[in-house]
């Protein structure tokens, strides 16, 4: 269907408007439906791009053996439906271990009783610069771990009379179903965080980190998630995979006890997260904690249980909300204060550094502003639409939208590399005059408007643009106004 | 109201250097584009849904009336707009000599179709530069 990230969020927020209704009324009417959702459907083992109620029930029971009034209808309200086995998902964590201190790598919390799961990604307490590292509550605190115990790397700290040896950090705040919510409040996470050592005084050493997650780069703060985003996660079992959110409302059961002894704890608004070919699984018992991410690097969600092939985790938005975080970013002037990489020292060849490097530039005048917000209304659907919408990935690909992109980032990085006019035929102004097309005809009527706007604008640009320090010189000298577009005295042809 | 014929604009067009490689890449280039017009249904379709016979002819009477305007906007459709599809269906269907013409000039073209009411502006705005036009000059 080709549905925009914008379009897919208009739809699912107007069945959400309707699932408390649909849910009483199907819990009501039908026997053995635990919980109800709005997710992408799926037939025959694929997620498909429609939108329906997703309905977990204990048992799915051959319909010829039912009576109508016990058959779920195939559509409620106008809206499909899709029935799904309910499943009791477990924690998970493990015992291997690996690499240095970077997202989704091996850590263990004292007194969990060994048991090791992942470190997400780094984020500070609101207000404050000391960093943090994320994970679940379930790894580095559980049933009996505390907050004030070490963190450690890559097992959990071993100590003795004299050292905790392999710490690299003290826990400051968990939460989890299990142990702390108050009676009444929802169970909605299980994280926790814990300070680096190296940043109070009287500490010993200090401890390095990088804003990165192994496999996938730098970070870029945090994001809202939507279904059908495309997700990526690093953990110390299956390291890198991708997978699709098919639910971010979803009701999940875990079990934190065993099977002889379990003990069950419902949590509401998860996340729910499927494999994507040729990954077989998302995650894997050892995965918890890792950070999901979407296509621009940010952090989407706090992975923390799953079964079988599908994973289940925390929003973000609801984790850093509960703890008073915010996740780090590598793009964002100010951040990043103590044994990082700068974020101008970091790779160049990733596109999403030079996009950030451009809004650091673009931040330091008023005019800037105003673009890198049309930027930020715009680029998911933009990157939702090149990844995912024919029409506009053939042209961007036949264009050679990614090697002008590589040159721009090369340039970026030697200002002295020129930007080639063309490329296998193709210039850069072919390139935008297709792009502009297909976004138009292919976007949602916001996107169109802006190119209609900003299109003549962008033109100009690319053919005055000699690098990133030129983009604040051009926006000055070179002003333009969304409506017209055209340069002022001082372009090439008004002289 | 004064009338101009479009060759007396033609002759003062060729006596600048920018207004003479106009006129070659016009000559290069416009068999083609008619024959996209009158026979390629992708540009055909772009031509006409985006009023492009109604431009054209706004834009050869503002040649021929030195005081006429040409609208910047028809039933919704604004001139850059048609000039900008047009550009992308042109260099999807036309040769490649055609797509690098549209490439190193479209920006030229189009913000003449911004700033300009008439071909006679637009004719004024070739007449004050005397020089040829290098795409990607700053």
């Amino acid at each position: 269907m080709g549905w925009s990230r914008q379009e897919r969020i208009e739809i699912h927020d107007r069945l959400v408007a309707m699932l408390d209704d649909v849910r009483k009324e199907i819990m009501a009417k039908y026997k053995g439906v635990k919980s109800v959702d709005v997710g992408l459907k799926e037939t025959e083992g694929k997620l498909r791009q429609q939108f329906a109620f997703i309905i977990h029930v204990e048992e799915k029971k051959d319909p010829n053996a039912l009576k109508p009034e016990e058959t779920i209808p195939k559509e409620i309200r106008g809206v499909p439906t899709d029935v799904q086995v309910y499943r009791i998902y477990t924690i998970q964590v493990d015992t291997s271990a690996y690499s240095p201190l970077w997202g989704g790598i091996q850590i263990g919390g004292q007194g969990t009783g060994g048991g090791l799961g992942t470190l997400g990604c780094f984020v500070t307490l609101t207000g404050d610069t000391k960093v943090h590292l994320l994970t679940n509550h379930h790894v580095i605190i559980g049933m009996n771990g505390a907050v004030g115990n070490l963190v450690g790397h890559p097992d959990a700290p071993s100590v003795c009379c004299c050292c905790a040896c392999g710490d690299i950090g003290k826990i400051t705040a968990g939460q989890v179903g299990v142990v702390t919510p108050p009676v009444g409040t929802p169970n909605i996470v299980d994280a926790a965080i814990a300070i680096l050592h190296g940043q109070n005084a009287g500490d010993d050493e200090e401890t390095r980190f990088t804003n990165k997650i192994i496999n996938i780069g730098p970070v870029f703060g945090s994001a809202a998630p939507i279904p059908g985003d495309i997700v990526r996660k690093r953990g110390r079992t299956t390291h890198f995979t991708e997978g699709t959110i098919d639910i971010i409302n979803h009701s999940p059961t875990v079990n934190y006890g065993t099977e002889d002894n379990p003990i069950h704890i419902t949590y509401v608004n998860q996340i729910r997260v499927k494999p994507n070919a040729p990954y077989p699984r998302f995650s894997a018992p050892g995965d918890s904690g890792s950070a999901i991410v979407n296509n621009l690097n940010q952090v989407v969600g706090l992975h923390f249980s799953g079964s079988g092939d599908l994973s289940i985790a925390n929003r973000i938005t609801q984790v850093i909300d509960r703890l008073g975080i915010a996740v780090m970013s590598s793009g964002t002037a100010g951040t990043i204060p103590l044994s990082a990489v700068e974020a101008d020292a970091l790779p160049h060849a990733h596109p999403v550094t030079f996009l950030a490097r451009m809004e650091q530039q673009l931040q330091r005048t008023e005019k800037g502003k105003e673009l890198i917000q049309v930027i930020r209304d715009n680029r998911h659907e933009v990157l939702d639409l090149i990844n995912d919408n024919r029409e506009v990935k053939v042209a961007w690909n036949r264009y050679q939208g990614p090697s002008f992109v590589g040159h721009l980032i090369k340039n970026a990085r030697e200002p002295e590399h020129q930007i080639p006019r063309d490329i296998n035929g193709y210039s850069f102004h072919n390139l935008l005059i297709k792009m502009s097309d297909v976004l138009e005809r292919n976007g949602s009527r916001q996107l169109a408007r802006t190119v209609e706007d900003y299109a003549l604008a962008a033109f100009n640009f690319a053919e005055a643009y000699t690098g990133l320090d030129s983009l604040n010189n051009l926006l000055e000298q070179h002003a333009f106004c969304p409506n017209c577009g055209t340069l002022n005295k001082n372009s090439a042809y008004a002289r | 109201m004064k009338m101009y014929r479009l060759e007396v604009l033609e002759e003062q067009l060729v006596a600048t250097p920018l207004g003479r490689q106009i006129r070659d890449i016009f000559e290069e280039h416009v068999e083609e584009v008619m024959m996209l017009i009158n026979h390629n249904r992708q540009v055909m379709v772009i031509w006409h849904r985006n009023l492009g016979p109604e431009f054209i002819n706004h834009a050869v009477r503002s040649g021929m009336e030195k005081d006429f305007e040409v609208p910047r906007e028809i039933k919704g459709i604004q001139l850059t707009t048609l000039l900008r599809r047009m550009a992308a269906v042109l260099q999807e269907n036309g040769s490649p000599a055609l797509a690098r013409t549209i490439g190193n000039y479209s920006v030229l073209v189009l913000n003449w179709a911004q700033r300009c009411n008439s071909l006679h502006q637009v004719f004024d705005e070739i007449k004050k530069i005397n020089a040829e036009f290098t795409p990607g000059t700053k």
